[in-house]
């Protein structure tokens, strides 16, 4: 359970929701890595 | 970037319901920030529907600028069906997206819709078979990296600042009507037919 991120094409970061037994949804805990991987990419 | 979901079965099914349920001030901050209800950003994003977008996976999806989804992608809200208070933006925006008939048939009914449906209202740009699908937002979204970074930031931060507005302008009736249906006779009977697998009754 978690929000994968993979920088490995130029330019382009690819965010992966993944928490697949429950369909990719998101306890709290993984909101606030999304809220906070959000505010890092804005910063990029 | 890109956004997508892990395996073929779901995008995102928005808050885990089996979790903590609360909504106290500081989680509301981190939901409306983790889907992007009502803070200003900048990177374009383009979302890869490879299953299932419900409830705060379409609030998510709400954030995005250019959607594809594979055929098999189901799409709605059912927060009404289990006396939840959609409060991660879809009654903020979706009616923006999609126009108002089709925002309010799925915000009251609750039903799920096909990919066709959502391509046929707006909700995603086009349905893409699955093979297809990542080479297509990793396409887009090279064509808009060789573009001017600092002409589509700007564009990205002007529009998202405008929809952020927006949001920001209703929070506080938001929060207040979140907080009405949570304290409603309806919330625990709605909350526990959900994780019973049953059909709620609110007689």
């Amino acid at each position: 359970m978690e929000i994968r991120v993979d920088r490995s094409e130029t330019h382009i970061a690819i965010v992966t929701i993944a928490n697949e037994p429950r369909r990719n949804a998101m306890p709290r805990a993984m909101m606030a890595d999304l809220a906070e991987l959000w505010d890092r990419l804005d910063q990029d | 970037m890109v956004l997508t979901g892990a395996g073929d079965k779901g995008f995102c099914s928005g808050a885990d319901l089996a979790g903590d349920l609360s909504a106290s001030p500081e989680a509301a901050r981190v939901i409306n920030r983790a889907l992007l209800k009502d803070t200003p950003f900048s990177k374009p994003i383009v979302a890869a529907v490879n299953g299932d977008c419900v409830a705060g996976g379409v609030e998510l999806l709400l954030s995005s600028d250019i959607r594809a989804a594979v055929p098999e992608a189901r799409f709605g809200l059912p927060e009404v069906r289990w006396s939840i208070y959609p409060f991660g933006g879809a009654t903020v925006k979706l009616a923006q997206q999609i126009g108002h008939v089709h925002a309010m048939d799925l915000l009251l009914t609750g039903r799920l819709v096909d990919a066709a449906f959502a391509e046929r209202v707006g909700l995603v740009n086009l349905v893409v078979e699955r093979d297809r699908l990542m080479p297509w937002a990793l396409e887009t979204a090279t064509a808009i990296a060789a573009n001017s970074p600092s002409a589509v930031q700007a564009v990205r931060t002007q529009i998202s600042s405008a929809i952020a507005d927006y949001a920001k302008s209703r929070e506080a009736l938001e929060q207040e009507l979140g907080e009405r249906v949570r304290t409603s006779r309806h919330f625990a009977e709605g909350v526990a037919a959900f994780r019973e697998k049953r059909r709620p009754d609110y007689s």
